[in-house]
């Protein structure tokens, strides 16, 4: 059970000298009755510091307090009890559940008016109370009560709806850096995907190579120095290479889970891409360098991929506007750069999860790239990436 | 090595024509590495080299080989689009050549494509010369693509999964439904890989018996050969898929 807070004991302390202040007001004097009602009044008020971690008992205490005040006083004293019971129910409702805590409500309303009751017939109005008093004043008493129990109420429902989207949100940042992760891996295994269809087509043409060299080197005489074998053998190495990399592909980018038309990732079929857009509404332009034609096949592939999901970030987001692409090669790199205009006016967006962008830097992570995406003057959107051109040894392929 | 003659039809020992080959293939080392090893074998030669989908459909019509060694994968105009062109929009007289897909990989929905645009079979890059010139002669004798076990393992890989839309080259029920129950039988066995004699031997007829049925089955449904035969008759379900 949570401890009571320093701050409720100092605002009830505070309550209490008032009360003792203002039960001076009322008595002047100190006689056995007088203390009774200090006592008593005190006891309407000093329990609320508990109110917070024990809500049931101190509205018992300070509404029992009340009927004795009640029984205690003189009519013509108005202590504050009814408001310290009023705080009472306002803490049973916003410190315990709802239906219960509606019990709050007849506790507080027939202690209050008990105990106005029982003071008026004690002392002073002689001869039979008001009838208007008797059947207005429970009213009264029922609506100050009522409105500290809706108060209370409502609180409490506040402070749970805003405790409940607190942990919503910790629970969504959590589900979206798995899901990041996930989008990562993913786009991993795709890129090793492409990766492999490269080199098994590497090593597919070593093996036709040394196969037909084999051929030709056993047309000669059998060489001194073993080079026919030695060839031989490099076919059986490309051969036993590419069982592996059959094993492999197994492993890789699930290929049954490829839409019914598989794409080949190839810059010469950029059209296709553009299609597709222009489809969705776009006005397209493209741009490829001839230079970029002769940069490595895997920089080809990973260029094409970034077209390929820039692309359909526009259809989604933009729907049918104008849109850039293009692919240079420039300073040792080869860029990509997608741009598109501001959304189409009548564009309704459709939500996206934002894993496109945390694919496309993975990818360009893998070949050493960067990638700056960005927003531009006139409400469009720019994708850049640069890949670097330049391999260990210096040495560009075919 | 002939350098470039004009003679189209050199004669062999046994006074067969020369086998005349077209090779396709986008990369320069394996063009090379595969004429190395045609050009060697009296009977056979590459009389022209392509680079993409669109020059080997140009060489085809230009050259009227006997056979073209297709790679199924290519920039721009793929090997499977070139070698429904070439099959589809033959426009000589002169018999069309058969095309004989090249991959490097065995399983790859491009080389299901392929046949079902009437490929007569496949081979992987990494052949032997053996296996490499087994082949061309093989189906430029008009004979079925041999290794139908291989073949056999990409029908079955492939009819499972929804065919690629063609429906140009795909024979529906209808057509199937025209056969008699005769004529599937001898599909099945067709499909199981076995040739005209083993089938013939199954049914108790002769092999020409078998190898017109088989014509006429391939006629009525619109097939190229016997490979064609197979994948439908596995993904209409005449054969249990394993």
């Amino acid at each position: 059970m949570r401890a009571p807070r320093r701050v409720d004991a100092v605002v009830v302390g505070g309550l209490a000298l008032a009360t003792a202040g203002l039960w001076y007001e009322d008595y002047r004097a100190v006689e056995v009755e007088a203390v009774a009602a200090l006592a008593l009044r005190l006891a309407t008020v000093l329990p609320l510091i508990w109110l917070r971690t024990r809500p049931w008992p101190v509205l018992l205490a300070v509404a029992g307090a009340q009927v004795g005040c009640g029984v205690v006083e003189r009519g013509d004293t108005i202590s504050q009890g009814p408001l310290f019971v009023a705080v009472a129910v306002y803490g049973v409702a916003c410190y315990t559940s709802a239906p219960r805590s509606l019990r709050a409500l007849p506790v507080g309303a027939i202690a209050v008016v008990a105990s106005l009751l029982l003071s008026d017939l004690d002392g002073g109005g002689s001869g039979p109370p008001d009838p208007v008093v008797v059947l207005v004043l429970p009213a009264v008493v029922l609506c100050v009560v009522g409105v500290a129990w809706l108060l209370g109420s409502g609180r409490r429902r506040i402070v749970s709806d805003a405790r409940q989207l607190r942990r919503l949100a910790a629970q969504l940042r959590t589900e979206r850096e798995i899901s990041e992760r996930r989008a990562v891996r993913a786009e991993r295994a795709r890129i090793a995907a492409d990766l492999h269809d490269i080199v098994a087509h590497h090593v597919s043409a070593i093996a036709v190579q040394a196969n037909a060299t084999a051929e030709l080197l056993a047309d000669g005489d059998e060489s001194p120095d073993g080079s026919h074998a030695r060839v031989g053998r490099i076919a059986v190495t490309a051969d036993a290479a590419l069982v592996e990399m059959r094993r492999m592909l197994g492993l890789l980018a699930d290929p049954w889970d490829r839409s019914a038309a598989p794409d080949e990732p190839s810059l010469a079929h950029l059209d296709r891409l553009g299609r597709v857009a222009e489809a969705a509404g776009c006005q397209l332009r493209v741009n490829v360098e001839p230079a970029v034609t002769a940069a490595p096949g895997s920089l080809q592939i990973c260029a094409y991929r970034i077209v390929q999901e820039a692309l359909t970030n526009v259809v989604k987001h933009a729907g049918g506007t104008t849109v850039d692409v293009d692919l240079r090669c420039e300073a040792g790199g080869l860029v990509v750069t997608v741009e598109n205009g501001p959304p189409a006016p009548r564009h309704r967006l459709v939500g996206g999860s934002g894993m496109g962008i945390v694919g496309m830097r993975e990818r360009v992570a893998v070949f050493g790239g960067s990638l700056r995406t960005g927003r531009r003057d006139d409400g469009g959107w720019r994708v850049a990436a640069t890949l670097p051109i330049g391999t260990d040894n210096g040495s560009r392929l075919d | 090595m002939d350098p470039g003659s004009t003679d189209q039809h050199k004669p062999r020992a046994s006074g067969r024509p020369t086998v005349r080959v077209v090779v396709a293939d986008d990369q320069e080392m394996v063009r090379s590495g595969l004429r190395l090893m045609i050009d060697r074998r009296p009977g056979m030669r590459v009389v022209a080299e392509a680079a993409d989908g669109e020059a080997a459909v140009a060489a085809a019509q230009d050259q009227h080989p006997d056979v073209v060694l297709m790679d199924v994968r290519m920039p721009g105009v793929d090997g499977v689009e070139a070698t429904r062109r070439i099959l589809r929009q033959w426009t000589s007289h002169l018999p069309k050549p058969r095309v004989i897909i090249l991959t490097t990989f065995d399983l790859d929905e491009y080389v299901y494509a392929a046949l079902r645009a009437g490929a007569s079979g496949f081979l992987l890059k990494n052949c032997t010369p053996g296996q490499l010139i087994d082949a061309i002669s093989v189906v430029a004798a008009g004979e079925a693509m041999l290794a139908p076990s291989v073949t056999q393992r990409l029908v079955h890989a492939f009819a499972r999964i929804a065919p690629a839309p063609t429906p140009a080259t795909a024979p529906d029920q209808a057509g199937l439904d025209t056969l008699t129950a005769r004529e599937l039988d001898v599909l099945r066995l067709v499909a199981t890989g076995l040739s005209n004699a083993q089938i013939a031997d199954r049914l108790g007829v002769t092999e020409a018996n078998v190898k017109s049925r088989v014509n006429r089955i391939l006629t009525r449904l619109g097939l190229d050969n016997r490979v064609q035969a197979a994948i439908v008759a596995y993904s209409h379900g005449l054969l249990p898929l394993p």
